[in-house]
Order: structure tokens, then C-alpha cells, then sequence
């Protein structure tokens, strides 16, 4: 630091030290105060106040979680649904499906006996997505197997392409 | 109604806060950091415990100008600087069963006047913020303690609360730099940085003679 600046800083912090006692010297009447407040039991209130306006958000908050923990748990997890297939004349087999897929419990089962459980499960979403499928598939076969025959069968009514001339 | 504070001994009478106070004052001076002062403190300490409000008046009275004098470094207007001092006090009689009697009352006590000025003034602002003083006019100048003003008047106008306060504990109430730093909750270097760059606006802001003069 330049010597000029200290001495400066100098001067600056012996200001500060000499009002400082200034400052001191000016009184209040906090002592009276703060017995009278005392006293009053102002001391206390302000904790009930918290209280009073921390219950009610603190309870509001738990609901809140309860219920954003419910919603989330009811999105995520569907009910798991059973479904029980018969399987021929002998045995039956029990499939548990969920709407995620992770719980599934598969016994010994077909593909097409798993895919008639999943159709016979109305709320379940794979059950759905399969019908889905299903049905796009059917249209498809039947809107191919009518152009086919749309095609079969202008060509059998077409005339025969003319023969060209013959000659001679 | 109850006061949350230690052994509160409430014998119901109105008129027991004037005559708390009028209570003969053990000191004519009130020492800042003498060897004396620091026992005393701690003997009043243990009697307000035991539930004698009386002593704690006198701690009250004790210190009330220095409390009220760091709490015009977080404050505009003296009727303010009350309010946090008062606040102060009140924390500091909920809070003293907590205080270690082996050492000294002042730091502890500045400690929880500094929250307390800092809270205040986070109160505030927050209400500025938020537009509750949208009504109302621009703040009022800051109030000088005394009528000719002081440097400190500088002081609050230039520099942000926590080198005011720092500022003040140092030269108001001649801490050293570690009970600065654990009063404003910074490092020591952190304070010492403080304090050096708040001498420095200073040193820029003011010219020579004002330094000089009175």
C-alpha cells in the first residue's frame, strides 16, 4: 500500500474510532421496552404465531404428498389383474398380468391362450394394444383379400384382348 | 400470560418494570472488555437463570446503547433501530440458558444482535421485493445518530450491511478480527478483506479534510 494510502486509512479508521464513541453516547429506551415486553409475554406469542401459520401449511403439505404419492402410485403401478385360463379340459393356468408388464407371472401357457387372456382383460393396456393389433391386422387381411378379389374378378370380366389380325 | 425465558418469577404487578429497573446499577461505567465487566456479566447471567428479571434489566441497560448502535447499521430510522434492539434482547433472554458463563457475554450478545440486524433487514427487502411497500413513498434518508452527523452516516450509505457491520464491531466495539469473523459469520481473511476494502471506499469517497475535521 502507498504510504500516502495508509495514511489515509489511518485517518479514515481514527474518524471511525472517535464517532463511534458519538454514536454511543446516544440512548434509547430500550431497557423499558423490552421489560414491558417481557412482561406482556411478548416473548412467547411470536412462537405461537409460527405455530399458527406452520400447522395448517405443514398439514396442507403431508396431504399434498399423500395425495401426489397416490396419483403416482396409480400411474405407475395399475391394480394387478388375474386372469384365469383354462387350458383344455385338464389344468387351468393362471397368468397375472400388470399394466407394465413387470409382474407378469406366466405359467405354462400358450401364445394364443396368453393373447385370448389378454383380450378377455378389458382394463388391461398390453390387453388393449393386442385388440388393437388385432383389429388392424383383420382390416388389413380383409381390405387385401377384397382388392384381390376386385382384381380377380375385373379380369374375368374384361374381354379378351383383341388378337391382333392375322395376316393373310 | 407466561414468558418464554428462564425461571420467570411473575408476581403480577404493573408496575414491576419500572421498579426492575430502578434497581440500584452495580456499575457506573460499563467496560467494554474488562476482566470485571466479563464476571459481573456472568454473575447477572446466573441470576436472571435463576429467574430475577432484575438482573436482567441490568444487562439490558448495560448494553442497550451498543445493541441499539450496531442495530442502526442494519436500519433507516432510529424507531427501527429499537425495534431490533428490543427483538435482540428478547432472543437473548429466550436464549440464555444456552450461554456458556465461562465466557464473555458481549461477543455472544453482539453475535444474536448481528442475526437479529440481518434478519431484519432480509425482512425488509424481502417486502420491497414482494411489493408490499409498492404504496408507499422511497425510503427516507438515513437518520443521523447525532445532529451534526457522523462519518458513520457514511458508512451506512456506502457500504452493504455486512461491512457495516463488520465495520462497526471493529472500531464501535474494538473486537479483534476472529470474534468479528464468528459475529458475521465469515473467515478471518474473509474479515480482515472486508474491513481493509470498506477503508478503502471510504478513503476514495471522502477528501482529506473531511477526515481532518470533526
Amino acid at each position: 500500500m502507498e504510504p500516502e494510502h495508509r495514511k489515509t486509512d489511518e485517518l479514515v479508521a481514527a474518524r471511525l474510532d472517535r464517532d463511534a464513541e458519538r454514536e454511543l453516547a446516544d440512548t434509547g429506551s430500550v431497557a423499558l421496552a423490552v421489560m414491558s415486553r417481557m412482561q406482556r409475554g411478548a416473548a412467547e406469542p411470536k412462537r405461537r404465531r409460527v405455530w399458527l401459520f406452520a400447522a395448517p401449511a405443514l398439514a396442507a403439505a403431508i396431504v399434498g404428498v399423500a395425495s401426489l404419492a397416490v396419483v403416482l402410485g396409480t400411474a405407475g403401478r395399475a391394480p394387478v389383474q388375474t386372469t384365469t385360463v383354462a387350458r383344455g379340459e385338464t389344468a387351468a393356468a393362471t397368468e397375472t398380468v400388470s399394466e407394465t408388464g413387470r409382474s407378469k407371472r406366466i405359467g405354462l401357457i400358450t401364445a394364443a391362450e396368453r393373447l385370448s387372456a389378454m383380450l378377455e382383460t378389458p382394463r388391461d393396456l398390453e390387453a388393449e394394444a393386442a385388440r388393437d393389433t388385432t383389429r388392424r391386422i383383420a382390416r388389413g387381411t380383409a381390405r387385401t383379400i377384397a382388392q384381390s378379389l376386385a382384381i380377380l374378378g375385373r379380369l374375368s370380366s374384361e374381354e379378351p384382348a383383341e388378337t391382333p389380325p392375322v395376316a393373310g | 400470560m407466561a414468558v418464554a425465558g428462564p425461571g420467570r418469577n411473575d408476581n403480577g404487578d404493573p408496575n414491576r418494570v419500572t421498579s426492575v429497573l430502578a434497581q440500584p446499577f452495580s456499575l457506573v461505567e460499563t467496560p467494554r472488555t474488562a476482566e470485571r465487566g466479563v464476571t459481573e456479566d456472568a454473575a447477572l447471567v446466573r441470576r436472571a437463570r435463576a429467574g430475577d428479571e432484575g438482573a436482567f434489566g441490568q444487562l439490558v441497560r448495560r448494553y442497550e446503547n451498543r445493541v441499539l448502535a450496531l442495530s442502526r447499521r442494519a436500519t433507516r430510522t432510529r424507531q427501527d433501530a429499537e425495534d431490533v434492539a428490543q427483538e435482540t434482547f428478547l432472543r437473548v433472554w429466550r436464549a440464555l440458558e444456552r450461554f456458556d458463563t465461562a465466557r464473555p457475554f458481549a461477543p455472544w450478545l453482539l453475535t444474536i444482535a448481528v442475526r437479529t440486524a440481518r434478519s431484519h433487514a432480509a425482512r425488509e427487502h424481502r417486502k420491497r421485493m414482494i411489493g408490499l411497500k409498492l404504496a408507499e413513498p422511497a425510503p427516507p434518508p438515513i437518520e443521523p445518530a447525532t445532529a451534526d452527523g457522523t462519518i458513520w452516516e457514511e458508512v451506512d450509505r456506502l457500504l452493504p450491511l455486512t461491512t457495516r457491520l463488520a465495520l462497526w464491531l471493529k472500531h464501535g466495539e474494538k473486537l479483534a478480527s476472529p470474534a468479528i469473523a464468528a459475529a458475521i459469520g465469515k473467515s478471518e481473511t474473509a474479515t480482515r478483506a472486508i474491513i481493509s476494502r470498506a477503508h478503502r471506499t471510504l478513503r476514495e469517497s471522502l477528501d482529506k479534510e473531511a477526515l481532518d475535521g470533526t
